[in-house]
């Protein structure tokens, strides 16, 4: 974060989400794929089995997307244009070397007019874009998750802010 | 004398068509300029053709090609310079490269900018590429070399070094403009810097003609040699990167292959921490002749390890260590520092092959010279240096220990390709002879009248091999030219996608050109031209999307120029076809089992050009299995050959591995847990202090695999009723399947076709065999398609 200027670290925040089914996780993602802008950028990471794809299902909703929403796992990224905005869904679970990325345009793609998912992120910090959203999901019980949401840079801040009005109540709270 | 210029190593789509005057002066004729992020293999070719068109040109006009060569995005880059290739050798026109900084500087300085000022372009990765510039009335003046960097070191640097006023341009200024307003002011220097408007941040049509033209007079354009124009990358690949890291420390042990297991002779890698008591004793075998002041000592030769302007190389057989070279990149000239052989392996040219490959390295690094100094008495050295294109600048009197002079050499980068035989008619400059480059004897004449139109030339690049060939009409190849990168790629065991990529970068033209040559001599016109051609069919999917386009852009920059149709062909229908080159009678309805590094798959052909595919892997490719099995035993790559002849004497009943899906009731495959039980035998085995008998284990391994093969195979002909049954794919070689295989469909009525033992590999010859099918059928692709990496067969394309 040392390239970070101080006027974004200043606005750097955290919120957090308590979700108690699968279903919940969707809706979640969904608030955020409706909420979304061009160029946003969601980076998910938790455990196997935490929730990342459906999470990115209910993004893929919230946009409108129509097609099928499948793990990109052995393609790297998954291109759905469906919706009301390109959405991009990348796993980098399989990602051996960086400039793979080079090779699927990765980085084109991130800084592109769409909307862009990205799992296992949190794996090549060096890769993620400017601004973007930070998802971590905890696993709490056999269904419970916390989502920590954290916004990395204005615009991923104003569409959090953005969510949580619209979640109303369900936030835990905020963490500025 | 009229250039066209085109520049994709950026967001910038930047395209120029100039007349350059004797005097160095040009005008434009006309110039396209516009943003095509994600777009510059789409729009690349039909671009051009509407700038010549509306200057009511055609193609043969041109008398030059100037391309820019980055520093960029690698695949950005990759695409204009193969479609330039393209361009320039089909038409026999020189190629140069320009840097795409310089292009930009050109534009600022048209601007009417005089000072100071820096061009940095985004480098992704939280990097980008800094030059620093100075502006005199008659044109930008190159202060620094190109390189890679952070941000805030760059920024910090230029801060504390502004002494005037500063403008800063570039792509990077998006993202890190605020990096730059930060540094100046925490240097107080805040006024001096001016942050550029936009559109003096990108490379345009006119700045790429501007800098071309400015090299040109001052004589420091390249040679123009289309095959040996490549992009300036400044790192790395990050297989190789990751690798130098390693290396460098002591306590992880190095991927890949083990060189005491590696079957096969000299092993070329970069020096790790475990070489150095080995290599300082090379050195001093080498040195020993009243030289002994040249050696490296083990101090020495660690205090080099780990630091980014070095490169070491080292040459290994069996283990030990015969002969190391070290170079250190300063300021674009890298300076050999060492070439050492021991005495009993001189004269077999391993010293050239490690010569070039720390020269290779260093070109990736971004240096454009090299030098080095060499006893005035040995001549054979001299020898080789001259031979690799470097020249006798002056001696350094009593350099040596004892009061021998040093000879102090130096050349351009790339070195001068080893000799090959010289195309007539080609532009300038030598034919490009490409490393590992085979011209295979599978010309095929299924009709013996002579030239049968049309000629189509196949272009392959979809994964680690960059081959070419040539069919007539009639179906005779005429050419199949293949060049293996597999020594790339070996100790990283397995294909290294952006390696894969810059080495068809490197291999394309000189392929091709062979692949005319060969198919002109067999012809019997040996002035086969590129424009005596009737289409170019390219591979175009399924495949790593960044080797792909380099082939598809060739091809693309190749037919526009020379007016040939453009055919896209699916690498997998290429291996059912390739069933065609060996039983030309065979007929559909026939089951097609694809088995390779990438693919595993059963696909039922009902037609030419109609394909079912029945099942697929869940997970890993055979071949994948293969390779990591053989990664894991430290075999070496690719595994399939190696763990197949150990398995020939091994028993294939020793370990009961599992066999997946085996009864699912359908023809998907699962890999992935064989491939694991496998690495959990092996690690197991070592723990309990028992030693492996490879054999058994490969037999075992081998014998799961072909047992799941064979069985969903037989299913799908049952299924279909097919009567023909052909094997394809990289794995095709195994013998054990294709005897397996042979013996069970030829049992059950079924007539099996197995592709020779050399068409196994990925090869154009099959690409020209669909090619000609699509050429009959009337499918031609226009200029602006694009590469897949998953397409699928089933669908027709």
């Amino acid at each position: 974060m040392s390239r970070m200027t101080e006027s974004v670290r200043k606005v750097l925040s955290t919120m957090k989400f308590d979700i108690s089914s699968p279903e919940e996780t969707a809706a979640l993602g969904q608030v955020f794929g409706a909420a979304s802008v061009p160029g946003t950028c969601l980076v998910l990471c938790g455990d196997l089995g935490a929730g990342k794809t459906n999470f990115a299902k209910g993004v893929a909703a919230g946009l409108g997307v129509t097609e099928a929403v499948v793990s990109p796992t052995f393609n790297i990224v998954q291109e759905y244009r469906s919706g009301r905005l390109p959405f991009y869904h990348f796993d980098l679970y399989r990602l051996n070397f960086e400039d793979e990325l080079e090779q699927i345009d990765y980085y084109a793609i991130i800084e592109d007019e769409g909307v862009s998912l990205i799992e296992w992120g949190d794996k090549f910090p060096a890769l993620l874009p400017v601004d973007y959203l930070l998802v971590t999901i905890i696993i709490t019980g056999s269904a419970a998750r916390t989502f920590e949401i954290e916004a990395h840079g204005e615009r991923s801040l104003h569409l959090l802010m953005e969510c949580a009005a619209a979640l109303g109540g369900q936030s835990s709270g905020v963490d500025a | 004398m009229i250039i066209l210029a085109l520049d994709t190593s950026t967001e910038q789509l930047a395209l120029a068509l100039a007349r350059v005057h004797d005097d160095g002066g040009y005008e434009l004729l006309a110039t396209h300029d516009e943003p095509a992020p994600r777009r510059a293999n789409t729009q690349l070719v039909p671009n051009i053709d509407t700038l010549m068109a509306s200057c009511g040109l055609t193609a043969s006009a041109l008398d030059r090609v100037a391309c820019g060569r980055g520093p960029g995005s690698f695949t950005g880059v990759r695409i204009g310079i193969a479609t330039a290739k393209g361009i320039a050798t089909g038409l026999h026109v020189p190629l140069h490269g320009i840097s795409t900084l310089d292009a930009i500087a050109w534009r600022v300085h048209a601007s009417g900018y005089r000072g100071d000022f820096g061009v940095v372009d985004d480098a992704m990765r939280g990097e980008v590429y800094p030059v620093r510039y100075s502006s005199a009335e008659k044109g930008p003046v190159r202060q620094t070399v190109d390189s890679v960097a952070k941000p805030d070191v760059i920024s910090r640097m230029w801060a504390e070094d502004a002494t005037g006023p500063m403008l800063v341009c570039g792509d990077g200024l998006k993202k890190y403009g605020a990096v730059f307003a930060a540094a100046f002011e925490a240097c107080g220097k805040a006024d001096l810097l001016t942050l550029a408007e936009d559109d003096l941040n990108h490379v345009s049509g006119e700045g790429l003609v501007a800098a071309f033209c400015d090299a040109s007079k001052k004589n420091m354009l390249d040679s123009g040699d289309a095959g040996a124009l490549l992009p300036l990358y400044t790192r790395l690949s990050d297989a190789e990167e990751n690798e130098r890291k390693r290396s460098a420390s002591e306590s992880v042990p190095k991927s890949g292959v083990a060189d005491e297991r590696a079957i096969g002779g000299l092993i070329l890698r970069p020096l790790s921490r475990r070489d150095v008591p080995s290599v300082a004793a090379v050195e001093r075998a080498a040195f020993i002749d009243g030289a002994s002041g040249d050696a490296w000592s083990e101090g020495m030769l660690e205090d080099e390890l780990g630091r980014e302007d070095r490169i070491w190389w080292v040459a290994s057989e069996g283990g030990e260590i015969v002969a190391c070279c070290g170079g250190w990149v300063v300021d674009g000239t890298v300076h050999i520092l060492d070439v050492a052989v021991v005495p009993e392996r001189r004269n077999e040219g391993i010293a050239e092959r490690l010569v070039r490959r720390v020269a290779h390295d260093a070109l990736d690094l971004g240096a454009t010279r090299i030098t080095l100094e060499v006893r005035v008495d040995n001549k054979a050295a001299q020898a080789l240096y001259s031979k690799l294109g470097l020249e006798e600048e002056g001696i350094r009197p009593h350099y040596y220990p004892g009061g021998i002079d040093a000879c102090i050499m130096s050349g351009d980068l790339p070195l001068a390709r080893s000799t090959g035989a010289r195309r007539a008619g080609a532009a300038g400059g030598t034919r490009a002879a490409v490393a590992g480059m085979e011209v295979r004897d599978s010309v095929v004449h299924v009709d013996t009248s002579s030239e049968v139109h049309p000629l189509i030339l196949a272009i392959e690049t979809s994964c680690d091999e960059t081959a070419a060939a040539l069919i007539d009409g009639a179906g005779n190849l005429h050419s199949d030219v293949l060049a293996s990168q597999i020594d790339f790629h070996a100790r990283f065991g397995g294909v290294v996608p952006e390696i894969a990529s810059r080495k068809h970068t490197e291999a394309i033209v000189g392929v091709v050109e062979e692949a005319l040559l060969v198919a002109g001599r067999d012809l019997g016109n040996p002035q086969l031209d590129f424009r005596d051609l009737d289409a170019i069919a390219v591979t175009t999917r399924p495949g790593l999307v960044g080797a792909l386009v380099v082939g598809l852009a060739f091809a693309k920059g190749l037919a526009w120029v020379c007016d040939l149709l453009l055919i896209e062909v699916d690498h997998l229908e290429g291996h059912i076809y390739a069933s065609r080159l060996i039983t030309p009678d065979i007929e559909p309805p026939m089951i097609a089992l694809l088995v390779s590094g990438g693919h595993t798959m059963l696909v039922h052909a009902k037609a030419w050009g109609e394909y079912e595919i029945l099942g697929e892997t869940l997970d890993d490719a055979v071949g994948e299995a293969f390779d990591k099995v053989a990664k894991a035993l430290g075999l070496g790559y690719p595994g399939g050959p190696i763990l197949s002849k150990l398995a020939k004497d091994g028993n294939p009943r020793a370990i009961d591995f599992p066999r997946a899906m085996l009864h699912s009731g359908d023809l998907k495959f699962s890999l992935s847990g064989l491939k694991t039980a496998v690495i959990t035998y092996i690690r197991a085995e070592e723990e309990a202090g028992r030693a492996l008998d490879l054999r058994d284990l490969a037999a075992s391994f081998q014998q799961a695999v072909i047992d799941v093969q064979v069985a969903k195979a037989l299913t799908a002909v049952k299924q279909t009723g097919a009567s023909e049954f052909c094997l394809g794919g990289g794995v095709a070689a195994n013998p054990a399947l294709r005897d397996a295989l042979r013996l069970k469909m030829e049992k059950q009525g079924v007539r099996v076709t197995l592709p020779s033992l050399s068409a196994c590999t990925d090869n154009a010859g099959m690409i020209a065999a669909v090619g000609l099918a699509r050429y009959d059928a009337g499918r031609f692709s226009s200029f602006d398609c694009d590469a897949l990496a998953h397409g699928s067969i089933d669908v027709a394309y």
